[in-house]
Parts: structure tokens; sequence; C-alpha cells
């Protein structure tokens, strides 16, 4: 991979392996996304789009002859949607480069940790200059108005709502959780006359995973059927570190990735807000 | 087949090759190798005695390792070879990307990736 200019830096290959292990490892601490979305690629850096389908509704035909092809799903309407350029630059100091220690390993944990809540912004809230839609934004999700989750059984009650209205909409499979984190906070509390955390009633009904993020604002959730036909999430290059060139004696390297998170079946989302 | 010339023209005194020929004959060695998993090969397949076909297989994939060893030795010992063949790796590297196929080495050269998180 010439454009990473990694041979350009001044680095020996044990700094490159102590840089790429941080970045990689907070990379995993930081991202939600990821945990649930079925993940598409690496399809390489050089690919710059790919293709979201729409198809259309499937009403399943009965009759004698069998020849109604009104039924017949096809792709009803596909756009090519671009992948978005994540990244975050970092800067090491010369003294830190002839330090085989570390140093300025921070900078690129610091780097990687932006560019993985980067992601989950884009995954959740989509992109607008780029026509990416997320998962709170994308038209057609399901939109339900959240109880008072300080209250009796308001989180399991909201939680089944959601269930009910998208298993209604046709969703089946696995189903995931994400809730922001003061929602996480209040689901910590136990269940009068039931002596069982609230947050262990909510994750008996996800198979698909519970998750808080920071990243969706507060006092919001979305449930969402994670099969990959509903939503997927596309890699081009994965999360790596490029190194930029140098300014003054100081050197520049940049933590990024490109993706895509596709929901292609917004019925089989439902936020609560 | 290799049909290749003697290593040294004369049976030299211990430590007295020169860095060349000792080069070329690592190079020698290499075909050897190359040659022994060619036949290992297609003798395990061959073989319908499975104790034989497991232990020919065996044999194969250790000559396998040596390869890997002679070349190793090769690069330390001529690092200009080392160039060439790291040349030869990109090249083919840049005829996957054209053609939109991953490599290996997309994560960076530690090779180290985020990837699926998914359970
Ligand atoms: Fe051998």
């Amino acid at each position: 991979m010439r454009y990473l200019m990694r041979d350009g830096a001044p680095l020996t290959d044990s700094q490159w392996g102590q840089i790429d292990a941080a970045v990689v490892q907070k990379a995993k601490e930081t991202l939600v996304g990821r945990r649930f979305l079925t993940l598409v690629g690496p399809v390489g850096a050089s690919t710059q789009n790919v293709h979201l389908d729409t198809l259309s509704d499937n009403h399943p035909a009965a009759d004698f002859w069998g020849d109604n092809d009104e039924s017949q799903i096809r792709v009803k309407d596909r756009r090519f949607v671009n992948l978005a350029a994540i990244y975050s630059d970092f800067r090491m100091s010369w003294r830190d480069v002839e330090n085989e220690r570390g140093a300025g390993v921070q900078a690129a944990i610091d780097a990687a940790m932006a560019v993985a809540r980067r992601e989950d912004d884009v995954v959740f809230h989509g992109l607008k200059e780029m026509d990416i839609d997320g998962v709170f934004t994308a038209e057609g999700v399901n939109r339900l108005k959240i109880g008072d989750w300080n209250k009796g059984e308001a989180p399991l009650q909201d939680v089944v709502k959601a269930i009910e209205v998208l298993v209604g909409g046709g969703a089946s499979g696995q189903r995931a959780l994400v809730v922001s984190s003061d929602l996480w906070g209040k689901l910590h509390r136990i269940q009068a006359g039931t002596g069982i955390m609230e947050v262990d009633r909510v994750r008996s009904l996800v198979n698909g995973g519970l998750f808080s993020s920071t990243r969706i604002g507060e006092n919001k959730a979305v449930l969402l059927y994670t099969d990959p036909h509903n939503i997927d999430l596309v890699v081009g290059q994965d999360l790596t570190t490029a190194y930029l060139g140098n300014e003054q004696l100081d050197h520049i390297f940049r933590v990024f990735e490109t993706v895509v998170p596709r929901v292609k079946r917004p019925r089989a989302i439902a936020v609560l807000e | 087949m290799p049909n290749m010339p003697a290593p040294f023209v004369a049976t030299l005194p211990k430590d007295k090759v020169t860095k060349y020929d000792l080069i070329q004959a690592v190079r020698a060695d290499i075909v050897g190798e190359l040659e022994a998993i060619y036949l290992y090969d297609a003798h395990a397949n061959a073989a319908a005695d499975p104790v034989a076909k497991a232990v020919l297989a065996d044999i194969r994939d250790e000559e396998r390792v040596h390869v890997g060893e002679l070349f190793t030795l090769l690069k330390y010992l001529d690092p200009k070879e080392a160039e060439h063949l790291a040349d030869g790796e990109t090249e083919v590297r840049e005829v996957m990307e054209s053609l939109g196929i991953a490599t290996n080495d997309d994560a960076g050269a530690g090779g180290l990736t985020v990837g699926s998180l998914k359970d």
C-alpha cells in the first residue's frame, strides 16, 4: 500500500508495530456500531462507492395458475453511495521519534479514538454532506416516543412496543438495542417486586446484544434487526495509520479509514426518542 | 529436474568459499528444495497407503520450511536480492489493487486490523 507512505517515515518496524497495536486496540474499545453490524469488506482503498438497493415490497401471490408476476421481488431502486474517508491527524516530535520507548504513541491513540467515534457518528447519524443515511436519520425508520425510563417498567415496555412494531413490519432475526449513556444508567436499577435489574430484563429481549453509546445524544435508543439484508457496514480501507510527511523536524501521521453504512430496510429500525 | 553446474569448481578447504560462491550455493539449494517439494507432493498425492501419504506430506511441508529458511539466508547474504524480491511483491500488490482485490497488507505494515467486532 504505497499510498500509506509508511516507508517514508523515520520509524523503525518496532515503532510502527507499537503504533499499529495501540491504534487497533483503541479503535476496538471505542467502536460500537461494528459490534452489531455485519461488516462487508475491506473492499479496498481504491473503492469509492458501493450500491445500495431498495427492493420492491413483498406481496406473495396466491392464485390458481401461478402466472401473477405482480408479486415478483426486484430491485426497485439502486443508488450508489460514496465511502466516507474518516481521518484524524497526529504529530510526533523528532524527540519522540528518536525515543524508541513508545513516546508519541499517545497521540496515535487519541487519533484512533477520534476516528472510531466519528465512524459511530456516521453509523448513527449519517453524513449529510455526502448523502449518507444513518440509523437515526434514514427516511422510513419507525419513530416511537420514549417513556420516562426512571419510572416503573417503562424501558421494558418501550422495547416490547418497538419489537411489536418491527415484527409487524416484517422484521425477523437478531435484534440489537443501542441506548444513550444516560439511559444506560437508568437501566441499572432493581425493578420493584422482581428483584431483577431492569437492564437484565431488557437484555433478555435483545438476542443481538445491548449496547450503550456516547454518540447518539441523550434520552435516545434504537432497536434494530441487524440482519445484513436490513443494514450493513461497508469498509473500503480499514482503520490504519499513514505517514503524511514532515514539518520542520516533526512528523505528521494520519489515522484513517473509508466506510459507509447501508441502511437497506429502514422499517427494520425503530428509534425511541 | 534442474540442470545446474557444480557449485564449486573444486573441493575447497573449510571456510574458503567466497561470499559469491556461497550465495550461488544457496540458490542451488533453494532449487533442490523446490524440486523435493515437487516430488514429495506428487508422491503423497499418489500414495494409496494412508501412512505413506501422511509421512510424504509431512516431509513435503518440512521442505517448504527449508525454502523459507534458505530465502531468508539468501536475503541476509545478498541484501540487493532482498530488494528485488520486495519490488516483486510490491508489483504484484499493485496489480491486485488495480483489479480491486484486497491484499493482506491493507491494514498497514503490521497486518493488524480492526475488522468485524460482532460476536
Ligand atoms: Fe529439505
